[in-house]
């Protein structure tokens, strides 16, 4: 057997193997300690007449034989329906529910973020997650919106109350122009926290980058249509 | 389990075998987990032996419960291969 082992296929080795632990302890039945034992028994047994050292270059190809810890069967569990239907009645009660519906909804979507993040661990199946996504794409719907529109109705009055309470085009285009800046500076924000914003929209995939791109692009046209009205207006 | 059937073998060896046989589709890796639960059903039995080549290894063999499901499992499978290549000669 090789007894010398360079530090970085030492860690390779043992990365593997707690991931493989790791994996192992949600299976029934299975001893995490034993399979583990008997992994780098196979491991050693495999690399016996390698040369010395062990690099983690020669470790590779043994491990990709051995397979990668996630794909060790499990056996059937019952599938656990309770949480997602409970996140589901909330979301339907949100709906319903004049009075408390908001509270429901925002409460539905956090309840369908916590399942998904205890689930996904062990495997969430398609059929669960479309009782998880409706609250959480409402919810995201909605925000999005409101941070859309955010400058409309403040920016408004103001200009309408300047314009001596009249609604005017001069006054519309005032608020385009004002739009069309905010949706830029929205744009520069999801582009430096694309990360934040896809954790946020988990599960749904948003390509934050391109949102970016589309917001300022669609939000610079605004602004400067607005920009040409404001002025074609005067 | 056939592949321990009438005899002992350590679970790299068991692995061996395996490998060998033509369009076998299994994870190495699965192999382990697979002894682990079926020890734990009481299906085989372990134990540990000196190896003159390095550290002790873990042999494996098939227990009386062992060897009765196995006979069962094989008796099921002769039963479907049977039918599917009744199924397939269009006799059905």
């Amino acid at each position: 057997m090789t007894d010398a082992w360079t530090p970085d296929a030492v860690n390779r080795l043992n990365r593997y193997l707690d991931e493989m632990r790791r994996q192992l302890s949600t299976q029934e039945g299975v001893n995490p300690d034993e399979v583990v034992d008997e992994l780098r028994a196979h491991v050693h047994f495999e690399l016996r007449d390698a040369r010395a050292p062990v690099t983690a270059e020669t470790l590779e190809p043994v491990l990709s034989s051995l397979g990668a810890a996630a794909e060790s069967p499990a056996p059937a569990r019952a599938v656990d329906w309770i949480p997602a239907l409970i996140v589901f009645a909330m979301f339907v009660a949100g709906v319903l529910l004049f009075s408390y519906g908001p509270y429901l909804l925002i409460l539905s979507a956090v309840a369908a973020r916590a399942v998904l993040a205890r689930e996904e661990r062990d495997g969430l199946s398609g059929a669960r997650m479309w009782l998880l996504v409706p609250p959480l794409v409402l919810l995201g719907a909605g925000v999005a919106a409101a941070l859309l529109v955010a400058p409309v109705f403040p920016a408004g009055e103001i200009l309408a109350r300047q314009a001596g309470g009249s609604l005017t085009a001069g006054v519309g285009a005032a608020v385009g122009i004002t739009l069309g800046l905010w949706w830029m500076v929205l744009a520069a924000l999801v582009a430096t926290g694309r990360r934040a914003v896809a954790w946020l929209a988990h599960p749904l995939p948003i390509d934050a980058a391109r949102v970016a791109r589309r917001l300022a692009v669609t939000g610079a046209l605004v602004a400067a249509a607005s920009a040409a009205l404001f002025f074609f207006v005067r | 389990m056939n592949a321990l059937h009438g005899r002992r073998l350590y679970g790299y060896d068991i692995v061996r075998r395996l490998r060998a046989l033509d369009g076998l589709v299994i994870r190495e890796a699965n192999v382990y987990p697979i002894l682990s639960r079926l020890k734990t059903e009481g299906l085989v039995h372990a134990t540990l032996e000196q190896s003159p080549e390095g550290p002790a290894r873990k042999y494996y063999e098939l227990t009386p419960a062992g060897r009765l499901r196995l006979t069962e499992m094989n008796d099921t499978w002769e039963r479907l291969a049977h039918s599917l290549r009744t199924l397939r000669e269009g006799d059905l």
